[in-house]
């Protein structure tokens, strides 16, 4: 009897306990389901207003507001360099472009891709809170292609809170370059001036053509941070900087014009990216077309990345696991899920140079005179001596 | 015993007298050198210098295209203190020409000194036009400075850089420093922007003249 009894009270448990599973998973359904989702519509034009059709945007939530209301990247853009400290403009622009190589180097999918219709119109809907990442391809119209920079967007919009925002991306004519191309890749380092001893001897910069590396050159001191090539034939090229070089405390942007490349380390005090672990592994991307300044004009709601209510979001991407495997660098970069584990090389290498110099001003102010004291003084003595040798002659 | 002591102090004092001759010839001597040399380096150095052209109009003949190192040169200089660009001829690099209308005096100034080059011209002690601190030293001979004591307040000096910029100044004071005393030399610097110093006769002080660039 007792026996039945503790198998019924079992019976119970158990489905009271499944019950409350089931509730629990509806709530939580519910909690998202009720978040409230944004948009982000685009429309695409030239600088002169002409009306640009069939551009294919590519968009991908790369970072969110932290609980600290700080923009942080996500998933697998974690892994990257990249500040976003004091969102600025010229912050967002940077971080955009950077992130753009990293995209193109690592082949991450983007989360969704639409494509301008003949208004030059596209839209990006249900989007949870994040921050976005918009890539806009090349277009041709006649005879010229147009191009657009990459720009980030967060949803909602820091200052309005609206959560449908509108863009106005700009293209700008491309112009090809004439061969042979000269291409220049030079390294800079900023907001480090008064403690040279931070940054690294050397980096190596690894130059790939085609997807495939053509040279491996070192920058540092003896060269002016700087090497040039020159191509006959038209390629894409990529120039490669070793993740290893980059001090810690050091953010990464880079940028290209289509011929100059720029690998620029920038010292934060606040910049924590190091304290993770982290893939080593960074990539400049250019075409062999150049381009002018394309950022897009946005409303203003969506360019300023300003505090905003922090929400709890659920990562939208689908993120697919990409390897590359460099022949001469041995690095591998592996893209994983949202879920967050990071695997890759990550060993940091710091090595310090102390390039102050110091200089000491002389004892002494130049000698700018000619030998002439001695001149009366020998003669005055000479005449004594003669005077006196006479006198002693003509005496005798 | 005393006629050899007289003969003896004859041949000393002429031997004395011959020093003291030897000495001015070959002062002399020297002086005439550097002038010519001097005077060789300006006629070549003058050809090198090219006819100035304003930062502006420069600016506006360069075909404007996005260079991305731009700014980050930019950067770079804001932070350096503005040089004059210096010019090559024959191995050795040059300041600019240096004029003192009241002197008569036309001369080459070399970028860096050393008593290798101040043999040849005045040398750039330290500082530079563009930054308004420029500090000229040159020998005492008397193709170079060995008479700028005799300026006034107000005579005119000019300087024309590697740019074929020429800068005009005005004497604002002459005086004595010691030889021993750099701090001297460099001390108010934000009131004067060009310093010509040479050795006294005694080499033991050096005459040093104070100019100001006059407003164009």
């Amino acid at each position: 009897m007792r026996t039945k009894l503790r198998q019924r009270l079992q019976l119970l448990l158990c489905a009271f306990g499944i019950l409350l599973w089931i509730l629990a998973g509806a709530f939580q359904f519910y909690t998202v389901a009720a978040e409230e989702l944004g948009s982000i519509t685009m429309i695409c034009q030239t600088e002169e207003g002409l009306i640009l059709e069939g551009v294919n945007w590519k968009l991908y939530r790369v970072g969110e507001r932290t609980d600290e209301n700080e923009l942080e990247l996500k998933g697998v853009f974690r892994r990257y360099p990249v500040y976003l400290g004091n969102p600025t403009e010229s912050v967002l622009r940077d971080a955009a472009e950077t992130l753009d190589t990293y995209i193109e180097i690592g082949k991450i999918e983007p989360d969704a891709e639409e494509q301008a219709d003949a208004g030059g119109r596209l839209k990006f809907s249900s989007l949870t809170n994040g921050l976005y990442l918009l890539i806009g391809d090349h277009v041709s119209v006649g005879t010229n292609t147009y191009g657009f920079s990459p720009f980030l967007i967060e949803v909602p919009a820091p200052d309005t809170h609206d959560l449908d925002l509108i863009a106005y991306p700009k293209g700008a004519a491309m112009n090809m370059p004439e061969l042979p191309v000269e291409y220049t890749v030079r390294k800079f380092w900023k907001n480090d001036e008064d403690m040279p001893e931070m940054r690294s001897v050397s980096i190596t910069a690894n130059i790939y053509r085609d997807g495939v590396l053509y040279e491996s050159v070192v920058l540092d001191e003896s060269n002016d941070w700087t090497y040039s090539w020159t191509s006959h034939t038209f390629h894409k090229w990529k120039v490669e900087e070793d993740m290893d070089d980059i001090p810690v405390d050091y953010a990464v942007v880079y940028k290209s014009n289509g011929v100059q490349f720029v690998i620029e380390n920038t010292y934060h005090e606040d910049f924590y990216f190091w304290e993770e672990e982290s893939l080593h592994t960074s990539i400049v991307e250019t075409t062999e077309t150049t381009h002018t300044n394309t950022t897009p004009v946005t409303d203003t709601s969506a360019t300023s990345a300003s505090t905003s209510a922090t929400q709890d979001t659920t990562a939208s991407a689908s993120q697919t696991t990409v390897t590359e495997t460099t022949n001469t660098t041995s690095t591998t970069i592996t893209a994983v899920s949202s879920t967050g584990s990071t695997t890759g090389s990550s060993a940091t290498t710091v090595t310090t140079v102390t390039t102050a110099a110091t200089t000491s001003k002389p004892e002494k102010l130049p000698q700018t005179g000619q030998l002439w004291w001695p001149v009366p003084l020998l003669a005055v003595a000479g005449l004594f001596s003669i005077t006196a040798g006479l006198k002693l002659h003509s005496k005798e | 015993m005393k006629r050899i002591h007289a003969k003896c102090m004859i041949v000393l004092g002429t031997m004395l007298l011959a020093a003291a001759l030897f000495l001015v010839l070959y002062n002399l001597h020297t002086d005439q050198q550097s002038g010519a040399a001097s005077v060789e380096i300006l006629r070549e150095l003058k050809g090198e210098i090219p006819e100035y052209v304003p930062t502006e109009t420069l600016a506006e003949s360069i075909t404007p295209t996005e260079d991305l190192y731009a700014q980050y040169e930019e950067e770079t200089t804001e932070t350096q203190e503005p040089t004059d660009p210096p010019i090559e001829l024959n191995g050795s690099l040059y300041a600019g020409v240096l004029t003192i209308p009241a002197l008569n005096t036309e001369l080459p100034v070399m970028q860096e000194w050393s008593y290798a080059n101040l043999r040849l011209a005045p040398c750039r002690y330290a500082g530079s036009a563009a930054a308004g601190n420029l500090v000229i030293a040159a020998h005492n001979f008397s193709s170079h400075f060995g008479n700028i004591q005799s300026l006034n307040t107000g005579d005119t000096i000019l300087f024309t850089d590697g740019t074929g910029n020429t800068h005009s100044y005005e004497v604002i004071q002459t005086e004595m420093i010691g030889g021993s005393d750099v701090q001297a030399m460099h001390d108010g610097a934000e009131e004067w922007d060009l310093t010509l110093f040479t050795c006294t006769l005694s080499g033991r002080s050096r005459v040093t003249v104070r100019a100001v660039e006059a407003v164009q």
